[in-house]
């Protein structure tokens, strides 16, 4: 078995010649037919194979080279079917990779298919996919999160040690401490999202989920950088981001907000978080409360839905049925066309997120909604930004009670949000980097804590995550 | 009740470009259908717009061109609309800051009388796919989707069909000498909207505006406009509402006719676009965008009109670009600017348009027409022999001494040869110079015609006149 292991370690067992590609291979496929979380859109498996026959010899520093992986199905893939789970782009199959994926196939890491995601990845419980619902491997009746579930589920099951995500919420952070994974969203630029099927394309950030710190600054070192073909992405050198956590280059100052800290109302997270800062402490990090404005934390949420539904709603104009997707019989007129198109290929819940943004765009509404909120982010931005004036990282859990059950899933809004829920938004406000991993297990589940830095000190929150894993030595954990 | 127009314009300009606006696509017209595309021109889920400098540069040196404030921070934001045309469900324009803004040119109507229309805003957007609609199936072109358009949105500063032709006319002219546009109507790499109004003479109060589409000559803006005025007229004059409507001009019917109501506004529900990020424009790229300039019209103008070309004259070279710059050129080499205009607008052209070619494929070199130009000018040669010379030069390319020496046309211009001829006419046409004494002035030309005829149409037929003159004077006083 070396698909549960870390990619450093099945890199050295590659070099050793321990193991070769096509084994790797192998062994993913068959745990792939064994899930139990409902992991998967389409596979490329005999691609796979292709590949890994392909790859004679492996490299010291080819630390990703002949390592299956899975994408979340908002990527672009080549000759794969990509619908972002969603009925409306059935049967797509696109024909360029996302630059990112081009980045890890350079690489050598082999494509093995696609994962499941909450529609369009609009969703944070992984429950929305025309698939269906994904479930927790730690507990089936519980939802693993989204909207990166089926990534999440791969590498908790030990089927890939890495898996791309996307975070434009929490999308990634959320479920990597639902499923007891570091779940990494880089700084908004830092990685090309073209081929990233747009959500909302100021908050989306190219993110995955690896078994431990490690793994993960690795992979930052071969997505990141500029790419000609997303004029957002940022120029900025590239670094080497393990260089980070191998010598332990590390700032000091770690903040947390008391007004997140006083409403943890589960005893046992606020020990672990407790626990967690004394022993940084003790390791000589300077740790404080920050009264961080208690209305935009509240703002948080209405800000993240009516800017995030805005885009959505623009960016998703573009599936129509016209171009691709399954199209339509017998509409006499374009306007039935597209309007049959529509109604069949989304579910309600998107439908819902749609009226909300273009609503908030209307020119009647637009001054009090979209440039409101829009205002809003950049009190809230502005906010986070002073609080990075003082200190080095914010900490914060990064869930505040376990998985909720399927079964007590409500799809209707609350009116009164708890902040607690949209906490991590605040990263993609900012485009900070953040990182969640995990913190403890509480009744056999296990529970994030997460990290966030300043914009582009990307490399400094994995040498604090790195330091916070030794901690509790929580890592490369594997429910099977 | 007198009433008065309010006309403004919009124009569509088409780039031209290498690749589209937004895609490395290339943006070539009359290909093929749809193999001009580009993930993002088909909106591809997880295509990018990356914004075409190349654009960016031609519409700086337009906007310099209509006088306009350079933006120096491009912005782009999304027109959110649903239409089969549209591939992304939206189009990326500059809705809130325009790379253009506070323009305006100089009209020269045909009274002689200038006009100046102020512009609002010029703005970089992207053109949409062609429709082709066939019994009951329907056809979209994607080639055409992404190719860079600049619109040009005038103020309502023009009142007649005359000045809104002269307006596009003026716009088709600058875009075309910048070279940044092909600038024709007829294939739509320049279309343009015309909004009509009528309102009470003096009155603040606008009148409903109709909108007319689909024009596609410059003849057919005057045309439509002058028509729209009428009808309006007609309508409130017969105290009826002119309907806010969206027209197109119907050639064969000489007449706008109705394309569809304007119900409520729609909604664009305008944002900026999150996938551009600003971008600085510094200072050096519109530096060199506005000093890499071709000269344009107005400057001709000016320069011509000092020359001593009249108004007409100056229209009429300038409706070629490349002729322009060859008189230009042949200008600074010497050449008389009214025997050259002759030449070049008449024999030339019409050689260049019997054999559709253009003026860098003449076969001989500028500095052979500076040499014919200045044979004329010095009467070295008589405008027969000249149409001569040219139409050889024109042929084979030679040297127009070349064809001279090889034809044996040289001009008489000794006078002592002269006389002698001049001597033999006199003695032989006793009658016609008695007529010429009586006053008949036909006599004289056929006196000359005589000389000219004598010494086979060698002769200078100026020295041949001056010599006729004093001959013919000595004649009498014998």
């Amino acid at each position: 078995m070396w698909m549960n292991k870390s990619i450093t370690e099945i890199h050295s067992a590659l070099v050793k010649k321990k193991v070769t590609p096509i084994e790797l291979v192998e062994e993913c496929i068959s745990l792939s037919e064994k899930d139990k979380c409902n992991c998967f859109e389409a596979c490329c498996f005999d691609q796979a194979r292709k590949q890994a026959k392909e790859i004679k010899e492996i490299k010291e520093e080819e630390i990703l080279k002949g390592i299956p992986f899975f994408a979340k199905d908002n990527f672009s893939t080549l000759g794969v079917e990509t619908t972002a789970s969603s009925n409306i782009l059935n049967g797509y199959i696109p024909i360029f990779d996302a630059s990112v994926i081009t980045k890890l196939k350079n690489a050598g890491m082999i494509l093995m298919g696609k994962t499941t995601m909450d529609e369009l990845a609009m969703g944070g419980n992984g429950t929305t996919s025309h698939k269906g619902v994904s479930t927790n491997p730690y507990d089936h009746k519980r939802i693993i999160g989204g909207s990166s579930c089926g990534s999440a589920g791969v590498v908790s099951t030990g089927i890939v040690p890495f898996a791309l995500g996307s975070d434009t919420g929490d999308s990634v952070r959320k479920p990597a401490s639902h499923a007891g994974l570091v779940g990494f969203k880089p700084t908004w630029g830092r990685v090309s999202r073209y081929g990233l099927l747009s959500f909302a394309t100021s908050l989306d950030t190219v993110s995955y989920f690896t078994r431990n710190v490690l793994d993960a600054s690795y992979i930052l070192s071969y997505i990141s950088g500029y790419d000609n073909k997303d004029m957002s992405s940022s120029t900025r050198k590239k670094e080497k981001y393990q260089d980070y956590v191998l010598k332990k280059k590390t700032f000091k100052k770690i903040g947390y907000f008391k007004e997140v800290y006083n409403s943890i109302t589960n005893k046992q997270i606020k020990e672990a978080f407790d626990n967690l800062l004394s022993s940084l402490k003790g390791k000589g990090y300077i740790v404080s409360e920050y009264d961080y404005p208690k209305e935009l934390l509240y703002a948080l949420y209405p800000t993240y839905m009516i800017i995030s539904c805005a885009e959505a709603n623009s960016n998703n104009a573009c599936l129509d049925g016209i171009k691709y997707g399954p199209g339509v019989e017998n509409a006499t007129s374009w306007v039935e066309y597209m309007t049959k198109a529509r109604t069949k290929g989304f579910s309600e819940l998107i439908k819902r997120r749609f009226v909300i943004g273009s609503f908030s765009l209307l020119s009647q509404n637009q001054e009090e909604m979209f440039t409101r909120a829009q205002k809003a982010r950049r009190l809230i931005v502005n906010e986070l930004n002073k609080f990075f004036d003082e200190h080095d990282y914010l900490l914060l859990p990064a869930a505040y009670s376990l998985p909720p059950k399927i079964s007590e899933l409500d799809t209707k809004w609350s009116s009164k949000p708890d902040f607690l829920d949209n906490i991590l938004t605040l990263g993609n406000f900012g485009g900070n980097p953040s990182i969640t991993l995990p913190l403890t297990f509480i009744n056999n589940m296990p529970l994030g804590v997460n990290v966030t830095g300043r914009i582009f000190e990307d490399g400094y929150v994995f040498s604090l995550a790195s330091e916070i894993e030794k901690i509790t030595k929580l890592s490369n954990l594997v429910k099977e | 009740m007198e009433l008065e127009s309010i006309i403004g314009i919009e124009i569509h300009v088409q780039l031209k470009t290498k690749t589209k606006m937004f895609s490395r696509a290339p943006s070539t017209f009359g290909e093929e259908s749809n193999t001009q595309i580009l993930p993002v021109d088909i909106a591809l889920p997880g295509s990018l717009p990356v914004v075409n400098k190349e654009a960016v540069i031609l519409a700086i040196k337009i906007c310099s061109a209509l006088n306009m404030e350079i933006a120096h921070t491009l912005y782009f934001d999304r027109k959110n609309y649903f239409y089969p045309d549209l591939p992304k469900g939206y189009q990326i324009t500059q809705q809130f800051n325009p790379i253009g803004k506070n323009g305006k040119i100089e009209l020269n109507l045909d009274s002689g009388e200038k006009l100046i229309c102020t512009i609002d805003n010029a703005h970089l957007e992207e053109d949409t796919a062609k429709q082709l609609h066939l019994d009951n199936m329907s056809f979209i072109n994607y080639n055409r989707a992404g190719i860079p358009l600049l619109e040009i949105v005038s103020n309502p500063d023009l009142h007649s069909g005359e000045e809104a032709m002269k307006y596009v006319e003026t716009i088709r002219e600058i875009v075309t000498y910048l070279n940044a546009s092909d600038g024709k109507m007829e294939d739509g790499s320049l279309r343009c909207d015309i909004n009509i109004s009528l309102k009470e003479k003096g009155s603040k109060k606008m009148g409903t505006k109709c909108e007319i589409k689909n024009l596609n000559s410059i003849q057919n803006i005057k045309d439509a406009v002058d028509f729209e005025i009428e009808r309006q007229k007609k309508i409130i004059l017969s105290s009826n509402k002119v309907e806010s409507e969206t027209r197109r001009y119907d050639e064969k019917l000489k007449q706008t006719v109705l394309l569809r109501k304007k119900t409520s506004a729609v909604d664009y529900k305008y944002f900026r676009e999150p996938n551009i990020v600003p971008i600085d424009l510094d200072d050096e790229l519109i530096y060199d965008a506005i000093h890499t300039m071709n000269k344009l019209p107005s400057q001709y103008r000016v320069e011509l009109s000092k020359l001593g070309l009249n108004n007409y004259e100056i229209n009429e070279l300038l409706r070629e670009q490349d002729i322009t710059i060859y008189y230009d050129e042949l200008i600074k080499r010497g050449a008389d600017y009214k025997i050259l205009w002759n030449f070049l607008l008449g024999d030339i052209k019409a050689y260049l348009n019997k054999n559709e070619s253009r003026i860098d494929s003449l076969k001989f070199s500028k500095n052979s027409l500076v040499t014919f130009v200045s044979l004329v000018k010095e009467n070295k040669i008589n405008s027969k022999q000249a149409k001569e010379i040219l139409e050889e030069m024109l042929t084979s390319g030679k040297k127009p001494d070349v064809i001279i020496s090889e034809k044996g046309i040289e001009q008489i211009n000794s006078s002592s040869e002269i006389e002698k001829i001049v001597d033999v006419v006199i003695n032989e046409n006793e009658n016609a110079i008695n007529e010429y004494k009586n006053g008949k002035d036909h006599a004289f030309s056929y006196l000359v015609g005589q000389v000219m005829k004598l010494s086979k149409g060698k002769a200078n037929p100026n020295i041949a006149k001056e010599l006729l003159i004093s001959k013919i004077g000595d004649y009498f006083k014998k």
